[in-house]
């Protein structure tokens, strides 16, 4: 057992949290932090698979595919929050219809 | 190496994006343009796989696993040249349609035209990932396009489904890449068994694109989002990005994952179908809005598609069913774009996309009308469209593979679809009316032309059916083990 | 160092479990920020210097202030719903999901077979030394060429949905003491982005890094006074957000017209024309975010015909 398994197993908790915010929370705002913390840990869980090397440096694709991930996850919390602020500002909803909750 | 129209199928709509954007007041002229160097792109693409058979590129001069290569069999000049004629009739319609010709519709539409062919033509399942990205994103932005509320919601429910669909995309190929080292599709074919990293692999991505491919029961979100879009966005929508996840999925099944999962989840897939073409034709005849009915229309579509499982795992069908699935795809892009079009041009006039408000629509817009009957003609099925070739095909395919039960979902889906047509059809038909039509010539006759391909492209089914047939795409791996 | 990773680890999973639950949404983002720089550190013990600077910048800095923009607009203390709390469908559901994963991730091979010899075989002849570069500008070039496309489509639908910009930047605040720091801080972090553009070729480093250096040194600006934003025109800041996917589109096409595949480039040709395509992308990069947080420039998304 080593440092690899940790953040493994780690990142799988992520998502597992992630994905249950993403699926039960009605707000956008908590959906779009979900989206983000789910987007993690998976960026963890490749990056750390990939570390299961006894030694020398790591392996830099997944590295590189990591980086390109995390450019496409803050392009799509900024899609989905201005998507979400046009919605609010219209309706003063902060949730889809249907699973309203608050306010 | 200049003699790569792969290449340029991405570069071409991604340059005439960034103009679009940099000219805004001449996004219409650029689109234009670029949908017609689009269509002669894939006429070359094809032209090349008709002497060459199968086509493979390593991008950057880096082969694979490192590097990322474009691949084409038939099932990838299919899908890009139905992309192809989609793209010309939505750019011609959509500059009817959008009075500003600076509308935002067309950078971000040739930002999804780009996204559309890269997936068609990458070998690469993070690439594909990317590809999804971009394609999720764009799609998203035209939902919102109109920006009423309506709209806005959908757009968010799809963003948030569509988000997690990548994200669950994403987390498969991670396992996979994690477990082989490779995300190119004929490595990981050699290399995967029934590993547990492989199977969660395969139910992730699987889930994850049935969501954006809308599968029933993961549908609930396409409904409001096809309806509350624009009319060109709604075609392109229904008729191309739903097609997009459902390629990507077809790959996975018949190109990456073990022939034995796929025996054992083939017949769930056909179930899903069936409860989709029953629970879709069913709504679809309980719907008020004329946009929402054609909407629920495509959800019974997908469950024909997913046909395609249970009768690719028998070896004497195989051709038949992967033939007439192939066929349908095609026909169900052109009706329905035609269909979507043609219900703008209704709403356009009549001012409501109420079923009770279309009396008399049929008088005043006759190309309209007799586009949107011959769209259904196809999608329901009836000879000689296109659309009847593929659901003959499945027919006898179900007949031949003893699997008789799914002529009954056949023939169910046809009269349903019959029925929720004749809604439509019946109270646009009533009294005339004096309605006031104005709509350019472009919008009228663009869905009347798809409709038209729609039922012509059933005569060509033998000439046709030879492109798609370069390479022998989507043989299940199970079927293969004993070939070569 | 275990213990330490131990700690790490859990802390990530409170934090997220927690800005996931928690009532105030200004806390959330506080918490999110908090958990990014933790996920840095991860990127650290993992050996990945390239994102433990991404992270930092882009997964935690810039996605916070995108979020804290947001919170403008929602009211930041919004209560949660005190329903039943998550239903137990989704809590098994999710639960089994984490079991699945993490049971297939033990039953890998415990070692990996990975690409790092091929990619080291290989990286000499890109023209840069640093093996995630050589990924990203070569080995697999056309992924971020797709991937700047994916920024500029963000901005293209933030544009269309032409927000307002958030409050706070439309009514500055006339601090002396904010505006010197920033007068001071703003020619520190356009070198710092210089630097790690320039230093990405053979060290952690490179145009995604630069480019949310740049953009913070950008919404700093922007912060103080909003006046300079106008002096750039609509259609150069719409050159500007476009010029990254402009260079790297160039440099493709150059390389089909010269006959050679697809963004193909080797030896000392290699590195100018990577670095070209990773200044272009930075500074794209750069205002592209400044446009994601602002929701706009405020002016370019309703008028589309100042350059007819």
């Amino acid at each position: 057992m080593n440092a690899v398994w940790i953040y493994l197993c780690t990142g799988a908790g992520l998502i597992a949290l992630g994905v249950l915010a993403l699926v039960r929370e009605p707000h956008f705002f908590r959906k779009v932090l979900a989206f983000n913390i789910t987007g993690s840990g998976i960026f963890l869980l490749l990056v750390a698979a990939a570390s299961r090397v006894s030694d020398g440096p790591p392996d830099p694709v997944p590295h590189a595919m990591v980086l390109t991930g995390i450019v496409v996850s803050v392009s799509a919390t900024a899609v989905g929050l201005a998507l979400a602020k046009k919605y609010h500002h219209l309706t003063g909803h902060t949730a889809l219809p249907g699973e309203e909750d608050e306010e | 190496m200049m003699a790569s129209p792969e290449a340029w199928l991405v570069l071409c709509p991604l340059a005439a994006a960034a103009l679009a954007f940099l000219w805004r007041s001449r996004g219409a002229f650029i689109g234009i343009v670029s949908a017609l160097i689009n269509g002669a792109l894939v006429a070359w693409l094809i032209a090349l796989m008709r002497t060459e058979g199968v086509r493979r590129i390593e991008i950057g001069g880096w082969s694979a696993p490192l590097g990322i290569e474009f691949y084409a069999d038939g099932l990838s000049p299919w899908m890009l040249m139905l992309a192809a004629i989609l793209g010309v009739a939505t750019a011609v319609y959509a500059r009817g349609y959008f009075k500003d010709p600076g509308s935002w519709f067309w950078p971000i539409w040739l930002m999804l035209a780009a996204a559309i062919n890269a997936l068609f033509l990458t070998r690469d399942i993070f690439n594909a990932y990317v590809c999804l990205e971009l394609l999720g994103l764009s799609s998203v932005a035209l939902i919102a396009l109109s920006g009423n509320p309506d709209a806005l919601a959908a757009a968010l429910r799809y963003f948030f489904v569509s988000m997690l669909g990548s994200l669950f995309y994403l987390l498969g190929v991670s396992l996979l890449y994690s477990a082989h080292a490779t995300v190119d599709i004929d490595r990981l074919r050699s290399l995967v068994s029934e590993t547990p990293a492989t199977l969660a692999a395969a139910a992730f991505m699987t889930v994850g694109l049935l969501l954006k491919t809308a599968l029933f029961p993961l549908h609930f979100w396409l409904p409001p989002a096809h309806a509350n879009a624009p009319a060109p966005v709604s075609a392109l929508l229904s008729g191309l990005v739903v097609k997009a996840s459902l390629y990507l999925l077809l790959r996975l099944w018949f190109e990456v994952f073990p022939g034995a999962i796929f025996a054992s989840v083939a017949p769930l897939f056909g179930l899903l179908g069936a409860a989709a073409v029953v629970w879709g034709g069913i709504q679809a005849l309980l719907q008020e809005r004329v946009k929402l009915v054609v909407a629920y229309s495509t959800v019974v579509q997908v469950g024909y598609f997913f046909l395609l499982f249970p009768l690719a795992a028998h070896p004497l069908t195989a051709e038949l069913a992967r033939q007439g699935v192939i066929y349908l795809l095609l026909a169900h892009a052109i009706a329905k774009s035609a269909a979507f079009m043609a219900a703008g041009n209704f709403i356009r006039v009549v001012g409501s996309d109420r079923l009770e408000d279309m009396k008399g629509a049929g008088t005043a817009l006759p190309v309209s009308m007799f586009s949107l009957g011959l769209a259904g003609i196809s999608l329901m099925g009836l000879p000689p469209s296109a659309g009847f070739i593929g659901k003959w095909k499945l027919f006898s395919a179900s007949l031949t593979a003893g699997q008789w039960w799914w002529t009954v979902v056949l023939a169910a889906g046809g009269l349903l679809s019959a029925a929720y047509f004749f809604r439509i059809l019946s109270p646009a038909l009533a009294e005339p009316s004096r309605l006031g039509a104005k709509i350019p010539r472009t919008m009228k006759w663009t869905p009347m032309a798809l409709a038209l391909a729609g039922v012509l492209l059933g005569f060509l089914a033998p000439q046709l059916l030879e492109i798609f047939e370069i390479g022998a795409p989507l043989r299940p791996a199970a079927a293969m083990e004993g070939g070569p | 160092m275990i213990a330490f990773d131990f700690i790490v680890a859990a802390g990530m999973l409170l934090l997220a479990w927690h800005l996931l639950s928690c009532r105030d949404l200004f806390q959330s983002v506080v918490l999110f920020i908090s958990f990014g720089l933790l996920m840095a550190l991860a990127w650290v013990r993992l050996n990945a210097p390239d994102i433990a600077l991404a992270e930092a910048a882009i997964g935690s800095a810039m996605t916070g202030a995108l979020l804290l923009a947001a919170l403008d607009e929602f009211k930041p203390s919004a209560k949660r719903r005190n329903g039943p709390g998550p239903g137990i469908a989704s809590l098994l559901f999710c639960g089994a999901l984490g079991f699945v994963l993490a049971f297939a991730l033990l039953k890998l091979p415990p070692e990996a077979a990975g690409l790092r010899d091929a990619a080291a075989t290989e990286v000499s002849k890109t023209g840069v030394s640093n093996p995630v570069t050589a990924v990203l500008l070569s080995f697999r070039g056309y992924d971020t060429l797709l991937e700047i496309g994916v920024l500029l489509m963000a901005a293209l639908a933030v544009l269309s949905l032409g927000n307002r910009p958030p409050r706070f930047v439309l009514a500055p605040s006339r601090s002396l003491v904010l505006s010197a720091m920033v007068r001071f801080l703003l020619p520190i972090l356009v070198l710092a982005a210089g630097y790690l553009l320039w230093v990405g070729a053979d060290a952690p480093g490179g145009a995604f890094q630069a480019g949310s250096v740049l953009a913070g040194a950008f919404i700093l600006a922007a912060l103080v006074d909003t006046g300079w934003m106008s002096r750039v025109s609509d259609r150069q800041w719409r050159w500007i957000l476009a010029a990254g996917l402009g260079v790297f589109l160039a440099a493709g096409a150059g390389t089909m017209l010269s006959g050679v595949s697809l963004l193909e480039y080797r030896g000392a040709t290699s590195k100018r024309v990577i670095l070209a395509i990773e200044t272009a992308a930075a500074l794209s990069i750069g205002a592209t975010l400044l446009i994601l947080f602002l929701g706009g420039t405020g002016r370019m998304d309703t008028d589309g015909k100042d350059d007819s």
